[in-house]
């Protein structure tokens, strides 16, 4: 039974087939059983050299117009950044809007934004494959190339926050003449730096090794002298052999079950910077949970940003299909629940404590003056991502578009309600301030989406954005499946 | 590029259980210098080819040792014996603010390790430098990265019998055979035109693929 529904062909057209059910065969019965199908990843009938042309050919070509627009725009945002870090460094940290009593603002914002976004790389790239999700596989590449630019972006907030970079070396153990002093390893704030730094490296490493043997089939079919030559040096004169395939794919399974609890531990320490300060409204035990799944929130919300535009643009809308998206959106809005049962938890924990400093940082967070950017938060990440529910809009592109941007709007408002709110009134109403964005904070805000569209945009260019190879073994040509001759033509069915 | 041309039989195959089939017939026939290039890894490839398990865990296991004790040698050895320092009256020994860098170190290590050492057991990293001073070849065959799957069997090795392993090849499904580094390449069937019916000049895979499966048993 298994056998022979496993052998028959998959027919399907095109996207609009995809329904995201699994489809009955002829004679499955009430129950279906081993004759329903699931619906394949890759639809549009590809055979394995299909794949491979689809994602190489736009590293072979001369970019689009559409592309240099958008380049053009990033980078000179990415201006606009270095031009803020530039002022942040030459005349000095004040020239943001921190200020006594709210020490920590848009950078320490920033920071903890841009990498909560990067843990969904990992989570698709490492989690994921743990689980056998095979649905991965399309959209993986793209992802990982998210996280790492993420957290790159994220690296250069706390190091411009130390106000002289150039000595940002100290964070590190290396031995000196200064005593020799050391960092202070009891700190959150060392942690940081060593979760921060071995996430960055591991995910390059995982990120690379998934792209060795996609580099040599681009190689193998690029025309230009040198961007032969550009690929080879990258592929490592990958050639395919099962000898390389062997510990390869040890590797990979390693790099995946490292990365798994190390992506677990960085948003966990990062939200130790707050947990461990003995402030109101920081100090709680939920930190660590909430932050994580904070993270994997907006983290997907900016994967489905991201894909909707990409699968468009490249024409990858039979890799990237409705399915996939759909499934982000489930996990989208299953984390945006648990986030919602977070803030539930802090107001509930607030008043059970009994303790009037955790009470008044909690009436003045919603009830405040900074009560707007609670209820932006509270609406845009508990609120609006349930109408996923409804399986029409977990499958509409303009839908999931709008609420995976609102997502994101919400989850930086999350950011900036923990820290501006706890700060800016604390136990002596004697030291309440209130805080506001310099220009100078606008820039290095808005300034960060031009650094990571501008790296994001450059990746697209140069590198395969979906992973060959690993598409090549959830196609059903890869599964034992007779594929169909192209003759027969499977999409003029 | 000028490259040392490899010599030896080159076959390739359209689909992966053909090639897996065929590589569990060049391990039985008792070849020691070959090897199979695919596009993707094939699953039971390893057993096929007579490989046993990677060793890229035992790698990591001591890599990961060495960054724990790396880490610990670092934090004890500056917070207790370097420069004690109070923080807040705590000990100067303070083991679980130390478990989050002992972890990250453990991973670090253990991770960048295991990629390397993937790459050197494969020889992946010994190719990158013969193929980038042009000592060897990219690939067998340019397809092989896309979307064939070949069989290459280096003329060194002892059993090697160019004419009979073309046949042998042949009958085992190749839809492509040649005789690299010989004077007259190729020998065999000529690779299908593009668009062509390709399963024509195909045996079918299915009965051999079925038989292995009985001998496994």
């Amino acid at each position: 039974m298994a056998g022979e529904a496993a052998a028959r062909p998959i027919v399907c057209k095109d996207d609009s087939s995809l329904t995201g059910y699994p489809r009955e065969a002829p004679g499955a019965g009430v129950l279906g059983g081993p004759l329903y199908e699931r619906e394949p990843l890759v639809c549009g009938g590809k055979n394995y050299q299909q794949v491979t042309e689809d994602v190489v050919r736009w590293s072979d070509r001369y970019p689009t117009r559409l592309w240099w627009i958008a380049i053009g725009i990033s980078s000179t945002l990415f201006l606009l950044f270095i031009i803020g870090m530039s002022a942040v460094v030459g005349i000095g940290t004040g020239v943001l809007g921190i200020n006594h009593p709210v020490g920590w603002g848009s950078f320490i914002i920033n920071f903890v934004f841009w990498i909560g976004i990067g843990h969904a790389g990992t989570l698709i790239s490492a989690i994921l494959y743990l689980f056998r999700q095979k649905w991965r596989t399309g959209i993986n590449r793209t992802a990982e190339a998210m996280t790492i630019f993420a957290v790159m972006v994220a690296g250069m907030f706390p190091l411009l926050h130390t106000g002289r970079p150039w000595f940002a070396y100290w964070l590190t153990p290396v031995p000196n003449g200064r005593g020799p002093i050391w960092p202070n390893f009891n700190s959150p704030l060392a942690w940081d730096v060593f979760a921060v730094t071995t996430y960055l490296i591991i995910s390059l490493v995982f990120w690379y090794m998934g792209l060795l043997p996609d580099f040599a089939a681009t190689r193998d079919r690029a025309r230009h002298p040198w961007r032969k030559l550009f690929y080879h040096a990258l592929s490592l004169g990958w050639s395919g052999s099962n000898r390389a395939w062997r510990h390869y794919e040890a590797a990979y399974l390693i790099l995946a079950g490292l990365s798994a609890p190390l992506v677990l531990s960085v948003h966990t320490i990062v939200s130790f910077d707050f947990a461990t300060a003995g402030l109101p409204g920081w100090h709680a035990t939920i930190f660590p949970p909430y932050f994580v799944i904070g993270a994997i929130f907006s983290g997907f919300a900016m994967v489905v940003t991201l894909m909707v535009i990409t699968r468009k643009v490249f024409g990858l809308e039979q890799y990237i299909t409705l399915n996939h998206l759909e499934a982000m959106n489930k996990i989208i809005m299953f984390t945006g629940m648990v986030v919602g049962f977070a803030y539930a938890t802090e107001f509930f924990m607030a008043w059970y404590s009994g303790n009037p400093y955790e009470g008044f940082i909690f009436k003045n967070r919603a009830f405040g003056p900074y009560g707007w950017a609670y209820w932006i938060m509270f609406t845009c990440n508990a609120f609006i991502p349930q109408l996923f529910w409804f399986k029409r809009f977990r499958r509409s592109i303009p839908v999931m578009f709008t609420v995976a941007i609102l997502v994101n709007v919400g989850m930086y408002f999350e950011r900036y309600v923990i820290i501006i709110t706890t700060l800016h009134r604390d136990f002596l109403p004697g030291s309440w301030g209130m805080y506001a964005f310099s220009v100078y904070d606008w820039m290095i805000l808005i300034g960060s989406f031009g650094m990571f569209l501008t790296f994001f945009l450059i990746f697209c260019r140069l590198f395969p954005t979906v992973a060959i190879s690993e598409v090549k073994g959830v196609i059903p040509a890869g599964q034992g499946v007779v594929p169909e001759p192209r003759e027969e033509g499977r999409n003029g069915e | 590029m000028a490259s040392k041309a490899p010599r030896g039989v080159l076959a390739l195959f359209e689909r992966p259980e053909t090639v897996l089939a065929a590589a569990r017939r060049v391990r039985d026939a008792g070849y020691q210098k070959w090897d199979v290039h695919t596009p993707f890894p094939v699953h039971g490839m390893d057993e096929a080819m007579g490989l046993g398990r990677s060793r890229v865990p035992w790698i990591t296991f001591v890599a990961g040792i060495v960054g724990l004790v790396a880490a610990l040698f670092i934090l004890f050895g500056t917070m207790v014996y370097s420069w004690p320092g109070n923080f807040g009256g705590k000990p100067h020994a303070a083991w679980p603010s130390f478990v989050p860098i002992a972890f990250e170190m453990t991973v670090l290590v253990a991770g960048v390790s295991t990629a390397l050492g993937a790459l050197l057991l494969g020889g992946v990293l010994a190719r990158a430098v013969r193929t980038l001073l042009g000592r060897a070849p990219m690939a067998v065959h340019p397809d092989v990265t896309s979307h064939r799957f070949a069989i290459f069997v280096e003329a060194d090795d002892p059993a090697y019998d160019a004419s009979g392993m073309v046949q042998k090849f042949q009958s085992l499904g190749a839809c492509d055979v040649r005789v690299l580094g010989e004077s007259d390449p190729p020998v065999g069937v000529e690779a299908p035109a593009e668009g062509s019916p390709e399963s024509e000049a195909l045996p079918d895979p299915e009965p051999s693929a079925a038989s292995e499966a009985e001998e496994e048993k």
